[in-house]
């Protein structure tokens, strides 16, 4: 973990309200998929905070490093506005990664699936890259409301890839969990990782213990310090502690982890 | 050009400190800046049992600012002591334990069972959360309640104590005057405003807990009024924080009457902010002239 100013190298839209933003990653530290890193959007105090986002993707040769986001609000607004050489400040990187949090019994499992949801799609298409490295074959399931959502220029190709919509405008219609549900993997020993909103992961939990699969989460929660120091972030948990936090402790955690209701 | 600070026995390298709450127990930070270089440490709130703290969301943006509802989570005094106290052995840090409670056997407890310990060099008494049902707050708003405990207290250690003030009540001064009655030797103003943001759509309070803690730039004009004003009615030092996000923000708290500062929401922003501001009150320092801290005062 490290604090850095980085330069922008490239900002382009994915889809609609959706942008990829690559900068160069000036530090030895190699992020993996599932960390991610903190953004101070401006010089002002408002937005006050710095904001989170997942790494997309990482390119060891060039050191180029990639997030892609939702202009959601004022912050992500004025990180769309930016351009190519402008300087970004960044934390990072922060978190735990999925290679960090998968048991080895999992990890050396022949069927992966890699289930992203909206803005979760970021760190799940770095994990299924890194699943493609490591020769795993990944099945990658994206949910989307609509077709002009689906972040076709960061997909790739060789990766096996499924979109879902929920209006059918594009691949299945409905969503990541229905199309688990009607195309039934008889895999016991499949992993599924999810990141996307709190319902859609819930589901991906419940279908994988329905199913006796492996699941992983990477949750997301308002942060403040990103570094595990205010304890803002928290997220309940089963075990004795009751509360985790997503920054430090996560955010991915195993899915039995997490109290879900 | 001297940057030290005395509060009570202790001598502070510098006058700029991390803010409770912001800053965990140290380690977090650790790897992101040399906290050799604080002036001190003040640690998250430890009370006896460990708290697991609110519900989620805690945290909100304001306007400049941050509401949060963090509920004074901590490992508890056991944890504390051995999960967190060898790091704080490790430090060349002064390191101040805010301790919290919700009666005055709450914090009799810590003090007792942390009295010992060679990397604590002083407690701030946090009697102003207004993020939980029992003491915090009730506490630190009512002077008779505010100078028996700094009382009882004072008789269970050597160590500083330093008292931190709510802003929410009406004449501040006379909660410093009790706590300065009650033995402290020093007080710190101030603890986070009472706030409350609602979202429209869900009609309820975005924070479950409903009325949650204000904090950062958005407070500072409140801090430095506090620190003004409580600076003028006691004669112990009195520490200013809220809302510092720059050298130049620091410097209104000292020429306020502020002896120390620190940070806490800009730690979230910059965590190099402590130090940049020790740098800025240096220069300044010297551009102006001053020799010691207590240059800053009298000029208001
Ligand atoms: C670990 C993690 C990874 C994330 N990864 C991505 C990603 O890869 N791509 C992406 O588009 N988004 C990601 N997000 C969400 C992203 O941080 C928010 O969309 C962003 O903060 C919105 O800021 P804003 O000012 O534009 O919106 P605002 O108008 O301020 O807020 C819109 C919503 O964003 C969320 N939000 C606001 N401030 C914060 C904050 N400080 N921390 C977390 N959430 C906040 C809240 O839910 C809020 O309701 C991630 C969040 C977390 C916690
Ligand atoms: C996330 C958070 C947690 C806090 N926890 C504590 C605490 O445990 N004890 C305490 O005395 N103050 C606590 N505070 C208050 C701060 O120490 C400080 O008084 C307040 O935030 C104003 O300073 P700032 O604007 O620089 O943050 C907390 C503040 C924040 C933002
Ligand atoms: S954001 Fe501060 S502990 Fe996670």
């Amino acid at each position: 973990m490290q604090q850095f100013f980085s330069q922008i190298q490239n900002l382009n839209p994915v889809a609609t309200g959706y942008f990829r933003l690559d900068f160069h990653w000036p530090i030895d530290e190699v992020p993996r998929a599932g960390q991610f890193l903190t953004i101070r959007v401006g010089d002002v105090s408002s937005p006050l905070l710095r904001r989170p986002f997942a790494l997309s993707a990482f390119d060891s040769s060039s050191r180029t490093a990639s997030i892609i986001f939702q202009k959601i609000g004022k912050a992500t607004e004025l990180l769309s506005e930016m351009n190519p050489g402008d300087p970004i400040d960044i934390l990072g990187p922060l978190g735990n990664s999925f290679s960090q949090k998968v048991t080895a019994m999992d990890a050396g499992k022949k069927n992966h699936i890699v289930v992203a949801g909206g803005i979760g799609t970021g760190p799940m298409l770095y994990l299924a890259d890194e699943l493609k490295r490591e020769k795993k074959d990944p099945l990658l399931i994206i949910g989307c409301r609509s077709e002009h959502l689906v972040p076709y220029p960061a997909l790739d190709n060789s990766i096996r890839t499924i979109i879902c919509t929920d209006d059918g405008s594009a691949g299945f219609k409905g969503n990541v969990v229905d199309y688990m549900k009607s195309n039934p993997d008889p895999d016991s020993g499949t992993v599924i990782y999810s990141c996307g909103p709190k319902p859609m992961l819930m589901g991906c939990q419940n279908y994988a213990e329905e199913t006796g699969k492996s699941s992983y989460v990477s949750l997301e929660e308002v942060m403040a310090c990103g570094v595990g120091a205010c304890m803002g972030c928290t997220c309940e948990t089963t075990d004795e502690k009751k509360y985790a936090r997503v920054c430090k402790d996560g955010p991915v955690f195993s899915g039995g982890e997490i109290k879900w209701t | 050009m001297d940057l030290t600070v005395k509060i009570g026995s202790i001598m502070m390298s510098n006058p700029v400190g991390t803010a409770s709450g912001t800053f965990g127990f140290g380690e977090e930070y650790g790897e992101l800046i040399d906290l050799s270089r604080l002036g001190a440490i003040y640690t998250k709130a430890l009370t006896p049992e460990a708290r697991p703290g609110n519900a989620v969301p805690r945290l909100v943006e304001t306007p400049s600012g941050i509401l949060n509802s963090i509920g004074l989570a901590n490992p508890g005094v056991e944890r504390f002591l051995t999960e967190k106290v060898p790091f704080l052995d490790t430090l060349n840090t002064t390191v101040i334990l805010n301790v919290s409670g919700s009666t005055e056997d709450d914090y009799r407890t810590v003090l007792e069972k942390t009295g010992n310990l060679s990397c604590i060099d002083g407690y701030e008494i946090n009697i102003s959360c207004p993020n939980v049902k029992h003491g915090g707050l009730a506490f630190g708003t009512d002077p008779v309640q505010v100078e028996t405990l700094t009382a009882s207290l004072r008789k269970m250690t050597q160590k500083p104590l330093i008292v931190k003030l709510t802003p929410n009540v009406t004449d501040i001064s006379v909660i410093a005057k009790a706590a300065e009655a009650g033995g402290a030797d020093a007080v710190s103003c101030i603890n986070t405003v009472r706030g409350m943001v609602i979202d429209t759509r869900k009609r309820r309070s975005v924070i479950p807990a409903g009325i949650a803690g204000l904090s950062g730039p958005a407070v500072r004009p409140v801090g430095v009024a506090a620190t003004y004003t409580v600076s003028r009615s006691v004669s112990i030092p009195v520490i200013g924080l809220g809302g510092i996000m720059c050298a130049d923000d620091a410097i209104q708290y000292l020429l306020a009457g502020a002896s120390a500062v620190q940070v806490g929401t800009g730690l979230f922003v910059d965590p190099r902010l402590p130090l940049k501001v020790a740098e800025g009150i240096e220069d300044y320092m010297s551009e102006n002239g001053m020799e010691k801290i207590e240059d800053f005062h009298g000029f208001l």
